[in-house]
């Protein structure tokens, strides 16, 4: 058990000695020449307006959840899936009841239309200019707290 | 008690192995440029040695001896933090790859693999689903518009594709029984009929189109780039990188399109496995035995390997000058609403089709 | 012998990385620690013998769990606070205590009454697939059970989202 795992271990030893020796090697040959303009963070040559940390749109988050509840959906199938030929007919129609389960489950996210990235067509097209794609930069009147 | 010759073994085993992807990944930056000069009638980098074969040496030294610029306002800690955390997890996903039938040598068995995990290809999904924050933290570190957004877009779409990658995964275990990879690239030796070698593509059409698809996804390869799409995110999570940090994304990309390939090969493709190759030599139904020493069974295990995960790598670029990218709510679309349903439906046919003992 | 050293080296690296996540000041880092808490958590239970368990730990704790903490932190503009830790008050620090205390007493009486269930086999134990064949045998209806409170999840979920993008 621990056998198969050191391996893993002395690969990361590895990774972890090429990481610091690069960096190393790196520090001590580069120049280093800072000013201010040249740390200033990048806006296409603009300065830059506000923070660059801003409040994004919550279907980020929607997904993450989602993610979390099919993710702990799949983390059930692989033990069923790795007994499924010796366990037989029972273990099939167990899946398929815990698949039709979370079906509806699936189901009704994707009627609240929780899946779909823009949300309300229609809607969109009325009042184009009011209404923020998230995934696109921010408009600087709902994007920027600072 | 230790075996210190085995413990020996398989540290150089190590070594060689990463070293040899590094070097893969050099030559893979090099390929990509070549291939994508060959398909738009250009020439490519061709000046650094015989057909510009000495470029990757170059652009390595470049990156060690370019200036290292960490903005003002960004978060230093976790600036530097963030290239560690993508290169690391992506050389370590090769671990669990093998890439050769074991070995017997005076009376110990050899792995051609670094680790032979009973977890196996969980270990690549755990590994691999901490690389992410790698880029999650890039972006958000470097307090920039362009690099946070970058970031975000590659998060939510890699936990969009994790969920489709795993039901096709599911597929295969079903079919081979095992998490181990070594042990799924054995039993695609098995016959078919007595015939047909029971590869992956052939028992899991289905679960290979939704692998292949989420796999490009989740190594951000065209055409579902668009955490560094260009053309409105500068450069994405790494826009304000620079040097030997930004160089380390660049390679942990690479390297992780390497494994994507190995594990294509080794989930659909028979990973090492020759059609009728065994340990003995060929044997074919119906014709006999070709007998072969072991080592030369090894080599051409070996080659095989390297054969198909080269032909992989070399279809990701091909891929790369042939689609255009998504656009996000189709990217979103696609994972939730076609593959994952098509998943479900892989899961239930392959139970019917092995209940009902055609595979 | 030497998987005993590594115990308690990661128990007491588990403790040093659970309590920065709480009292650190910056989110961010308060949540890498806890992700790195994960992470020990898992080597812990690859220790116990239990790769699965250890597996399953990152891929959900740290793959899709963290995630989401992240996004929140990110999404709320949480980070206001750079450096430094978060102040508590005695009371809460006591409250935490006395949890704590709760717990370790219901653990010491759970631990007569916890048994192995029959069937249970040490070999392979912790594998995917002993798991899966104690689940398919042994524990055919808390599995089901299982996938409906991932359902209670999932409404519970995209209720609590809507009241949010109203408010």
């Amino acid at each position: 058990m621990m056998i198969d795992f050191s391996s893993v271990f002395m690969f990361l030893a590895v990774g972890v000695i090429f990481v610091a020796v690069t960096m190393l090697l790196a520090r001590l040959i580069r120049p280093a020449d800072p000013n201010v303009v040249k740390m200033s963070n990048y806006e296409c040559g603009e300065d830059p307006i506000g923070s660059g940390w801003f409040t994004f749109n919550v279907r980020f988050y929607i997904i993450a959840l989602i993610f979390v509840i099919f993710d702990v959906e799949a983390v059930f199938l692989f033990p069923w899936a790795l007994v499924f030929k010796s366990i037989g007919w029972i273990a099939f129609w167990d899946m398929l009841v815990f698949i039709v389960i979370l079906l509806v489950g699936f189901a009704y996210v994707w009627n609240m239309g929780d899946l779909d990235w823009i949300k309300d067509l229609d809607n969109l097209k009325e009042n184009e200019e009011d209404t923020v794609i998230s995934g696109t930069m921010p408009n600087t009147t709902s994007g920027q707290v600072h | 008690m230790v075996d210190y010759i085995t413990v020996a073994i398989y540290t150089v085993m190590s070594v060689v192995v990463f070293v040899l992807i590094l070097t893969t990944v050099a030559f893979l930056t090099l390929a990509e440029r070549r291939i994508s000069a060959f398909m738009q009638d250009r020439l490519g980098p061709n000046r650094v040695g015989p057909w510009g074969l000495f470029q990757p040496v170059a652009d390595g030294i470049k990156f060690i001896m370019k200036e290292d610029i960490t903005p003002l306002e960004a978060n230093k800690l976790l600036y530097t933090l963030a290239p560690i955390l993508t290169i690391i997890p992506a050389m370590l996903t090769f671990a669990v790859v093998p890439f050769g039938h074991d070995l017997f040598l005076h009376g110990r068995v050899i792995n051609l693999q670094i680790a032979n995990l009973n977890v196996g290809i969980l270990y690549v999904f755990a590994i691999a689903s901490m690389g992410i924050f790698g880029i999650i933290i890039g972006g958000w570190a470097s307090n920039n518009k362009y690099s946070l957004l970058g970031g975000l877009r590659s998060a939510s779409q890699f936990i969009s594709y994790e969920i489709s990658m795993g039901l096709a995964v599911i597929g295969i275990l079903m079919v081979y029984g095992s998490l181990k990879l070594n042990d799924i690239a054995l039993y695609q030796g098995s016959l078919w009929f007595n015939t047909i070698p029971k590869w992956g593509i052939l028992v899991q059409p289905l679960g290979f189109i939704i692998f292949l698809v989420s796999v490009f996804a989740e190594t951000n390869r065209v055409p579902f780039d668009l955490p560094e799409a260009e053309s409105e995110l500068v450069g994405g999570y790494h826009t304000e990188y620079s040097s030997m940090k930004f160089a380390f994304f660049f390679m942990g990309e690479y390297a992780n399109m390497i494994t994507a390939s190995a594990l294509i090969a080794t989930l659909y493709f028979g990973g090492w496995q020759v059609p009728y190759l065994h340990n003995i030599g060929f044997i074919i139904p119906k014709f006999g035995i070709v007998h072969m020493q072991q080592w030369l069974v090894a080599i051409i295990e070996v080659l095989s390997f390297v054969i198909k995960v080269g032909f992989f790598l070399f279809f990701f670029l091909w891929v790369r000058w042939t689609l255009p990218r998504f656009r996000f709510d189709q990217l979103t679309a696609l994972g939730w609403k076609v593959l994952i349903p098509l998943g479900i439906l892989n899961i239930v046919i392959t139970g019917a089709l092995i209940m009902l003992r055609i595979i | 012998m030497i998987s005993n050293v590594l115990l308690y080296i990661t128990a007491v690296l588990l403790v040093i990385t659970y309590l920065y996540a709480v009292i650190a000041g910056n989110p961010v880092y308060s949540a890498l620690s806890m992700g790195a808490a994960f992470f020990l958590t898992s080597f812990l239970f690859v220790l116990l013998g239990a790769p699965f368990l250890a597996a399953v730990q990152v891929i959900i704790y740290v793959g899709a769990m963290l995630v989401m903490f992240l996004f929140i932190i990110m999404m709320f503009d949480l980070n206001k606070t750079s450096t430094g830790t978060v102040r508590y008050k005695p009371s809460t620090i006591f409250s935490y205590f006395l949890i704590m205390v709760v717990l370790l007493i219901a653990f010491f009486m759970a631990k007569g009454v916890l048994k192995m269930p029959e069937g249970f086999t040490i070999v392979g134990f912790g594998s995917a697939e002993n798991i899966g064949f104690n689940l398919m045998r042994y524990y055919l209806l808390p599995f089901e059970l299982a996938s409906f409170i991932l359902l209670v999840g999932v409404f519970g979920a995209i209720t609590f989202i809507k009241k949010r993008d109203k408010e």
